[in-house]
């Protein structure tokens, strides 16, 4: 291997390092409109009378639209394929604001100032309705959220009437008899909180008309054909007429996969001809995005006295907030890229309903259910283990998938084809010192150290669905050009691509230029969602390259004049026969290639890949926590990460990925929480409110990759960025477990909520 | 945060003239709270160029002028001797040295977040507040009075033979304190200042007079339940009422614990 498995540098590591100019405010054109949206401070109100005329006259004002300037036109704002999956069930400015900060109105003005200004000058009045704020509220209540027709291209059990915006049903086996012959049952309730993505670059695009009268969009966005679908859904812009184009990323996490700026630019270029810039403030990313989905799950187990996991039921309720976005594939994913890792089972059921409420949507947020559900399903067996009286670890791999196995909820009933997830248990042993800790040490009067462990896996991609594209050319210098459509956000996945395509051409990465992410120039890809690029676009890519060494090798006997059944080799700087008596390096064949001698296309080959499955990666998280008896407050000493992400085609990109999930995770477990005030107002929406780990909340990592080979991934890859985020809140709480014996269902895992269960126990005994 | 004018005074006499002139001007410094805030001034008095920044000590105490920022406290070589850097570890959870550099310890007190550790700190070593104009106000003066329109030339530490124990329960490192308490140990008399509560801090007076006149009688636990009576609590987004009662109890006998202990060196 020359470039897979290296630690090859991020193409655009350097620059970012110095700071070159390559983000969506780098690249601002003269002469940008600056928007404001008009945003409603109730949680649910109607519009009843707008007067914009004093905005519109302030110098420097441009535009003001209101819910009767605008199309009205039903879309959904996930970045996602056609047929959409979920409701569609939002308008780009509605009469009716859903949650505080949903948009009544838009403002275009010279410069941000004048835009603010406007917005004071703005007097809306409302007519506040009664709002839902809690999701067990939502199907009986009096309110009705969506008044409006909401179209769904599945029967997804959608009943707006109801606040009902669909139900997740999977089931397999005879639950009933499952559960009757099993010796140990246990149940688990568990809630897990709203998160903020608090990525470090608020949403924001811009727009400007090309010569030809193209609508050009740029953002940091997560797949430019999406985009460019949805804005012109919503404003019945002609797709022909719009190209979008992906910047780089200033971190995502799923928060750039919905269109919350681009439909706005687009709208104002389209109307004024002018260029225009929209960036939110961090308060709008905070209260008018989207968050990770709060979620109540009810587990229950059913187990033989050996341990064997049987029968499995869970029921989910899924707060969706405003607007349906991902909620359905959230309720999706959270099953189906969780509950197969126990392949033991004879019977299964996951009963999920999702609800509208007056809050911030739930949204796309790395992992998609599957944390929320990674916990839960933690938690039940760590209860399982204790009932059992067994250690969690002898559990775990006693049913764990192995290779070979099926599991109902794998699309397509595809067998696991690779796994190393036994291994890395021992591994995680290993370092935390397993043997030796648990289950509890006291270390003194008041300080007690445990610890935890739990399995995680997630898919790669998305089985019977996803289907992308890759191109290459070979160009007149010997160079290769890589047109690709998907998205690098942040991760490397660029980099991973070029080295699976310099992998199979045998040269170095930098003989590949690079093409990325621009619906106008780059051949289609899904998008960068449900842990897919490597996988998915690296099969595609793949298939491009080897196809290209193909014409490589067919070309070379047309230009050294061999005959047709000639062995004819290609080595990366040459084409030559098996018998070395013909040779010819690239720089000679490409310059043949384009004179008026070469009889031949210049080379450019199309590859593609049907996702026909998705090969579950695994992780195991052992986490050592030492909790203070008398106020409840833990510290996390010790985490260590250990994942089977098959073959690891770059380490570098790799080890940052699944170190910054697990912090991601940490912050999750421990203390991050999205909260609201009794009205519905957002209360954690800045930094000093809401928390994110810094570095002195993080011990010193120990993250390990032990490899598989997985048959169907490029060079035997799966996948990472959401696998990433969900084996460390499980891991945590069964620590804590282990060290105080009180068990906490919710997160996040609070001082004060392990100080109140210690309280309870301390009465209980 | 929006400014009409902006305004470099020459002298803390011009300074003070300005900010009587008009009743919207500010005294703006690292300008940190303030520009989180939606606040209107009219006139903003940049005070950061007047010689306002020196900390010294003369053996009695310890001035820290209203513009040191607080990054210039916990490297300061006078504040980190004061009671084993009681006053740097007051600081140290609050963002990042960078942004330590721009808070003054003057934006601070102006601005008397309900949270902060420096302010708990400062009242329980009896701090004063040294105005231009108004005089010295001690701290507990200073957190109960209204603002005032005078200029905070510095912070006056009384340096007697005292210990000071600050403890803080906090959900993550840089997350805003649950609570915090601070205890002094001056000449035997016990000082004990409770914070990060949502009224702010406050001096549990009660507790301590209890305490001095029960003498060794009393336990470190028993005064602790007292303070954590005296004193009111609420709840607010980062906790309950009853779990700041109750982590009043464990922080302040911890702390009491701690200045009392002759063998640590903790506090001298």
């Amino acid at each position: 291997m020359n470039s897979v498995t290296k630690a090859v540098h991020k193409i655009d590591g350097m620059a970012l390092a110095l700071g070159k100019p390559m983000f969506t405010e780098d690249l601002l054109p003269e002469g940008c409109l600056y928007l404001r949206l008009i945003r409603c401070p109730y949680a649910y109100a109607e519009v009843v009378r707008m007067d914009v005329e004093q905005a519109r006259a302030l110098p420097g004002v441009v535009a003001v639209y209101t819910p009767d300037d605008v199309p009205h036109n039903l879309y959904t704002n996930p970045g996602e394929p056609y047929p959409e999956g979920g409701p569609i069930d939002r308008y780009m400015i509605d009469r009716f604001a859903r949650y505080v900060g949903d948009v009544v109105g838009l403002i275009a003005a010279e410069d941000s100032r004048t835009a603010e200004k406007a917005l004071e000058l703005v007097h809306v009045e409302y007519r506040v309705l009664k709002p839902i704020l809690d999701p067990h509220e939502s199907l009986k209540s009096e309110t009705v959220i969506h008044q409006h027709e909401v179209l769904t291209h599945f029967d997804l059990k959608c009943k707006p009437e109801i606040n009902q915006m669909g139900i997740m049903y999977d089931a397999a086996g005879d639950l009933e008899k499952a559960f009757g012959e099993c010796d140990v049952i246990v149940e688990a309730t568990c809630r897990t909180q709203a998160q903020a993505h608090a990525m470090l670059e608020t949403h924001r695009s811009l727009s400007y008309l090309d010569y030809r009268g193209k609508i050009v969009v740029i953002a940091p966005m997560q797949s430019p054909f999406h985009v460019q679908r949805v804005i012109a859904r919503a404003t019945g812009i002609d797709p022909k007429r719009i190209r979008t184009v992906q910047s780089r990323v200033g971190g995502s996490f799923g928060a750039k996969n919905n269109l919350f700026t681009e439909i706005y630019c687009a709208f104002v270029t389209w109307k004024t001809g002018r260029p225009a810039y929209h960036k939110f403030s961090r308060t709008e990313a905070f209260c008018c995005t989207n968050t990770r989905h709060d979620l109540e799950m009810r587990y229950k187990l059913g187990a033989t006295k050996e341990g064997v996991i049987k029968a499995i039921d869970v029921q989910a309720l899924c707060n969706g907030g405003a607007y349906a976005e991902d909620s359905q594939d959230t309720m999706y994913v959270g099953c189906h890229n969780t509950l197969p890792i126990y392949t033991k089972i004879d019977a299964i059921r996951y009963n999920g309903v999702a609800v509208y409420t007056n809050i911030v949507p739930g949204g796309a947020f790395r992992g998609f259910g599957a944390p929320q559900n990674t916990f839960a399903l933690g938690v039940a067996v760590s209860r399982l283990a204790e009932k059992l009286q067994m250690d969690i670890t002898q559990l775990q791999l006693k049913n764990i998938a192995q290779v070979g196995d099926h599991h109902p909820f794998l699309k397509g009933d595809e067998p696991i084809t690779s796994t190393s997830l036994a291994r890395c248990i021992q591994r995680g042993k290993d370092i935390i010192g397993w043997d030796e800790k648990y289950p509890r040490r006291a270390i003194s009067p008041t300080k007690v150290r445990g610890v935890g462990m739990s399995v995680g896996m997630h898919g790669s991609g998305i089985a019977k669905m996803d289907k992308v594209f890759a191109m290459l050319r070979l160009n007149y210098d010997a160079s290769f050009t890589l047109y690709v459509g998907a998205c690098d956000l942040g991760t490397g996945s660029d980099t991973i691509l070029l080295q699976i395509a310099a992998e199979v051409l045998q040269i170095p990465v930098e003989n590949i230029n690079y093409l990325h992410a621009d619906c106008d120039y780059t051949p289609y890809d899904k998008g960068a969602y449900a842990s897919s690029t490597v996988h998915v676009t690296g099969n595609a890519v793949m298939d491009a390259a080897q196809k290209m060494r193909k014409m490589i090798l067919d070309g070379a006997r047309r230009l050294m004049k061999t005959d047709e059944e000639a062995e004819v080799l290609y080595d990366g700087k040459k084409v030559f026969t098996a018998d070395g008596s013909k040779q010819m390096p690239m720089d000679e064949y490409c310059q043949k290639m384009v004179s008026y001698y070469g009889d031949m296309d210049q080379l450019t080959a199309t590859g593609s890949y049907a996702c026909y499955k998705s090969p579950p990666p695994y992780a195991t998280c052992f986490a050592e926590v030492e909790v203070d008896l008398e106020t409840g407050k833990y510290e996390l000493l010790n985490c260590a990460v250990i994942a089977d992400i098959g073959t690891v085609i770059n380490p570098n990109t790799a080890r940052v990925q699944l170190e910054g999930g697990t912090a991601q995770a940490i912050g999750f477990a421990m203390f991050e929480e999205v909260r609201y005030d009794k009205d519905g107002r957002l209360l954690t929406s800045d930094y000093i409110n809401y928390k994110i780990p810094c570095q002195m909340d993080i011990p010193d990592l120990k993250i390990e990759f032990i490899e598989s080979y997985e048959p169907s991934g490029p060079y035997g890859a799966k996948s990472l960025g959401e696998l990433a985020v969900h084996t460390p809140p499980p891991a945590i709480a069964d620590a804590l477990f282990n060290a105080v014996g009180v068990r906490i269902y919710t997160t996040p895992i609070t001082p004060e909520k392990v100080w109140a269960a210690l309280q309870e126990k301390g009465r209980e005994v | 945060m929006k400014i009409g004018s902006y305004y470099r005074p020459e002298s803390v006499e011009d300074a003070y003239r300005c900010l009587q002139q008009d009743p919207e001007s500010c005294l703006i410094a690292g300008c940190t709270s303030l520009k989180l805030s939606k606040r209107y001034i009219s006139r903003a008095i940049d005070i950061t160029a007047l010689p306002l920044e020196k900390i010294a000590f003369d053996g009695n105490r310890l001035t820290i002028g209203s513009v040191a920022s607080l990054r210039d406290i916990e490297t300061n070589p006078f504040c980190k001797a004061m009671c084993s850097g009681v006053l740097g570890r007051s600081v140290e959870h609050i963002m990042g040295p960078q942004l330590r550099r721009h808070i003054t310890i003057g934006g601070m007190l102006g601005s008397r977040p309900e949270f902060s550790e420096l302010i708990c700190v400062l009242l329980a070593l009896n701090a004063q507040v040294e105005y231009y104009k108004n005089g010295c106000r001690s701290m507990e003066q200073f957190l109960s009075a209204p603002p005032e329109r005078d200029v905070i030339l510095a912070i006056q530490i009384p340096a007697a033979k005292s210990r000071c124990s600050l403890k803080s329960i906090r959900t993550s490192y840089a997350a805003l304190p649950i609570l915090c308490t601070a205890v002094a140990l001056v000449e035997d008399k016990l000082c004990i200042a409770v914070g990060a509560r949502p009224e702010g801090a406050v001096l549990a007076k009660k507790a301590a007079k209890e305490a001095e006149k029960a003498g060794k009688s009393v336990s470190a636990t028993e005064i602790a339940s007292m303070v954590s009576e005296e004193l009111v609590m609420k709840d607010d987004l980062r906790s309950s009422q009853a779990y700041r009662k109750a982590m009043c109890k464990v922080l302040v006998r911890s702390a009491i614990e701690e200045v009392t202990n002759e063998s640590e060196s903790v506090g001298e």
